[in-house]
Formats: structure tokens, sequence, C-alpha cells
């Protein structure tokens, strides 16, 4: 009886010591080979990201030009994006406005929050939260449709009438998402900007006449046009991983609603990404 | 005149078809009939160029296509029509806009032109004052009909029908039969039809072709289908259990 319990135990370690051993091994070998397969399938993916992109810019080059898709663009990606930008560029200016003016109060400095909140919305909110919020709106929209299309074989019927699908599906949505960005962006800051004129003049009474001399005097021309083609660059991002996304979508409800999630994630992240180099860059 | 040359196609390590030779006449209807995943949608894949084969050559009106590039694919793909499994219909548009579709990208007709010629389509297909209805709101038959029309819109060489009658009850599907039947009279197009519908197949078909694990082990009339003793077609079109068939569960 003694000897047995023994043997059970003797056999218990030794099947222990065996799944251990067999655990290190494994875990020595699974450790490469997992961060190989993963470098390999991310360079895949971005090759395959950049042959596709390549293609869309290309087709935009070559007849026919779909002048209606491109207007119908417009409107989704700029039109229907008003409210949340009017209300979100009102909000940013109104909060920052007050933040700032408490603090530069401590300064005797207020005055500086008309200049300080229009340099700020011009040359960095402005771009980056109109891009994160018309992101969150549109790239999912379009992941959305094309994923769609993919799964219900949309696409498919496309190439079977000898229609170009990157022609047909990205490239008035790359093009419209880049041109409409800016004056989203435009649209942010002037709303921002009244919002500040609200909080700093009517709520806080501080003087109108240093107010708009400080606004003249922090915001050059530059600092717009910076901007400008920052929220230009944003709106390509957000435009092409949205038609990435929704182009490779696989499966059915289940592979468009992972499209539309990873669209908007991963274009949020880029566009944050891509504002600091740029913004790098350009200051 | 589509032919099908030693055809071979693998995806990753599945063998899907196995040296394929296969002809579908012009001015016929060819059925191709088979087991799910014995490969019949591959084969249209082959022939509209989405995908290319292995090894093997498709020749499509005495051209081999081994020899177009993408340009020449999209071209060629106008002499096409296809009829998709659920018939892919642009849920953004409603019918008269699917229907036109191919006019609009392909043509340079006047609107009033255009609509004229998706009228037709329409007739043909027995769908008349449904051309402003959203997709979304049509019946399974009136898909497959727009579907239909939308194919047959160019007035194209050769027209490919991905299971018709999937999908669709037994009356719906005689419908469906029946629109094949009348609109190859009338056009005289070269027809393709992928099924594995028995009833179907033999009330519309001219020739019948059975695919068994990537290879053809019938090609013949309707007739000699019906009276065929090949084991593996008597299996399948009486839908028994016992045979020759690798059934997996």
């Amino acid at each position: 009886m003694k000897r047995s319990i023994f043997g059970v135990k003797a056999w218990v370690a030794a099947s222990l010591e065996g799944l251990a051993q067999t655990i290190r091994e494994q875990s020595y070998r699974q450790v490469p080979e997992s961060v190989g397969r993963f470098s390999i399938h991310q360079v895949l993916t971005l090759g395959r990201a950049g042959f596709l992109c390549a293609a869309a810019v290309a087709a935009l080059f070559r007849p026919p030009f779909r002048w209606r898709l491109f207007t119908k663009q417009l409107e989704f990606i700029g039109n229907k994006s008003l409210v949340v930008i009017t209300l979100t560029g009102f909000a940013v200016g109104a909060i920052l406005s007050l933040q700032l003016a408490h603090t530069l109060r401590n300064f005797g400095s207020e005055n500086l929050v008309g200049g300080v909140v229009a340099l700020i919305m011009a040359r960095e909110l402005g771009p980056l939260m109109a891009a994160l919020m018309i992101n969150g709106r549109v790239a999912s929209a379009i992941a959305a449709e094309i994923g769609t299309m993919r799964v219900t074989e949309q696409i498919d019927a496309l190439e079977s009438m000898a229609v170009d699908p990157v022609q047909y599906l990205l490239s008035p949505r790359l093009v419209a998402g880049t041109l409409i960005l800016p004056v989203m962006t435009m649209i942010f800051n002037m709303i921002g900007m009244i919002a500040c004129w609200l909080v700093s003049i009517v709520l806080l009474q501080l003087d109108e006449g240093v107010f708009f001399a400080k606004i003249d005097d922090f915001v050059g021309i530059a600092e717009i046009l910076k901007g400008l083609i920052k929220s230009s660059i944003f709106g390509f991002i957000l435009a092409f991983i949205g038609c990435y996304k929704g182009f490779y979508t696989r499966g059915g409800a289940q592979g468009v609603g992972q499209a539309t999630t990873q669209a908007v994630v991963i274009g949020s992240v880029v566009i944050l990404l891509t504002d600091y180099f740029i913004g790098a860059f350009l200051l | 005149m589509i032919r099908f040359e030693q055809v071979t196609k693998s995806f990753g390590a599945q063998p899907i078809l196995n040296g394929v030779d296969l002809t579908f006449p012009k001015g016929k209807i060819s059925v191709v009939i088979g087991r799910s995943g014995a490969g019949k949608s591959v084969i249209l894949k082959h022939v509209m160029g989405f995908i290319k084969p292995d090894n093997g050559k498709i020749w499509i009106g005495g051209e081999d296509t081994s020899e177009w590039d993408q340009k020449t694919w999209r071209h060629n793909r106008k002499r096409f029509g296809m009829l998709f499994q659920d018939s892919a219909l642009f849920d953004s548009m409603d019918v008269m806009e699917n229907v036109a579709f191919p006019l609009r990208e392909h043509t340079h007709k006047s609107e009033e032109e255009i609509q004229t010629l998706v009228m037709e389509k329409l007739k043909l297909v027995g769908l008349v004052n449904a051309e402003k209805k959203a997709t979304t709101d049509l019946s399974g038959g009136m898909r497959k009909r727009v579907g239909l029309a939308r194919a047959i819109a160019l007035d194209p060489e050769v027209v490919l029908f991905d299971e018709p009658s999937s999908g669709l009850d037994p009356i719906v599907t005689h419908v469906i039969d029946q629109l094949i039947l009348d609109t190859q009279a009338q056009t005289g197009c070269t027809y393709v039809v992928i099924s594995h519908d028995m009833a179907s197949a033999y009330r519309i078909a001219d020739k019948i072709t059975m695919l068994y694990e990537g290879k053809v082990v019938f090609d013949d009339t309707t007739q000699a289908a019906q009276n065929t003793d090949n084991p593996l077609v008597r299996q399948f079109v009486e839908g028994q259990l016992n045979g020759p068939f690798n059934i997996y569960y």
C-alpha cells in the first residue's frame, strides 16, 4: 500500500516534470515562430495595402471619370458630417477657452485666450478633432458599405460587368476624403472660435479689441495652411483605411462587423501617429 | 464556344479541379451538376477570369485566355452576363438603375434609350411596373429576374448562372427555368448553368456535365443523363445514401 502511494507520487512528479519540460521546449520554439508569423503577416498586409492604394490613385487618372460618384461621396463625407463637426467644434472651443482663461488669469494674461485658442485650433486641434470625429462616422460607414458589397458578391458583380471595383468604389472616396476634410476643419475652427468668443467676451467679459488683436498676432496664414495640409492627409488616411478594411472583408455579417470596428480603431491610431510625425516635420 | 482543356486548380493543399476537359457549345444551355464543393462555381470563376487555372487552358471563342492580360479580360467580360446565386443586386440602387448599370457604364446611349432598353429587358423577364422598386423590397424570384435582366442588358454572347434555383420554392424555380428557356430562345446566347437541382437541370439542359472530386464523370445530352447507368450519376440523381459517393457528414 505504502509502495503504491510512493509509486503514484513518483508518477505524478514525473508527469508534471515532463509537462513542464514540454511547455519549456514548446515556448522556446513557439516564441520565434509566432514573432515570425506575425511579422510576415504584417509585411504582407502592408504590401497589400500599398498595392491597393497605388491602384486606387492610378485609377484616378484614367477614364471613365465618375463625377456623380465623387460628388455623392463629397456630400456623404462632408455635408452629412456637418452636425457632428459643429457640435464638437463648439464644445472644444468653449471648453478650451474656459480652461485657458482660468489658468491664464493666475498670470494676469487672460486677454491672450483668443490668440492661444486660435493658434491651437488652427495648428492642432482643428485638423485632429475634425479627422477623429469624421473617422468615427465615415470610416465605419465606408467599411460597412464596401464590406457588405464584398460578402454579398456585389463586388464580383462589378467585376463581371467589366467595371474595375477599385476605380468605382475606392477612387471617388479617396479624392472626396482628401478634399473635403480641409473644408470641414475650417468649419470646425470657425465654430470653435465663435464658442471661444462667446465664453471670453460674453461670459467672462474680456476685452474684445485685445481678443481680436491677439488672434491677429498669433495666427498667420502659414499656421492655417499647415493645419489644412494636415487635415487633407488625414482625410486620405481615413477614407483609405475604411476602403481597405471593407474591400478585404471576409465572412458574413461578423466579418463586416469586424471590418467596421477595425476601420475606426486603426484609422484613429494612424491619424494620431501621423499627426505627431507631420507636426514634427511642419513645426 | 467555351472549352476547358486539362484544367487543374487547387486552393492551398486542396485540389478543386483535377484535369477537367469540358466544352460548352455555342447557342446551347449547358448545365453543370455535382455535389457542394465539387468545383462547379470554380468553373464559372474560371470562365469569368476571376481566377486562373494552375495548369491547362481555357479557350473562349477560339482564343486562348492564358494569353489575356487584366485589360483584355475586362474588355472581354462585356461579352458575358452573369446571374449570381443571391442575385448580387446593388442595394444602393433601385431596379431600373440596376438593369441600366451596364448600359450606363459601357455604352454612350442617351438616358431615354437606356430607359427604353431597360423596360424591354424587364418585360422580357416578366417584370413590369417594378422599375422603381428598391431591391430590398423584392422577393427571391423577383431578385433573380432583375439579376437576369441585368445580365442580358448588354446582349452578351454568354450568360452564366450560379445556382439560379437556390432559395426558391419549386413553383418559382419552374418559373425561372421557363424564363431561362424563353430568354435563351429569344437571344440565342450560350447559357452555362451551375445547379444541383436535377428537376431543373432536366427541364432546361441541352447538355449535362457532372463533376465529382474535381473530375468530369459525365458529359452528355439530357436524354443520355436520364438513361445512364453511371452509378455516380444515378446516386446523385436519385439522392441515394448508398453508392460510390464519398459522403462526409
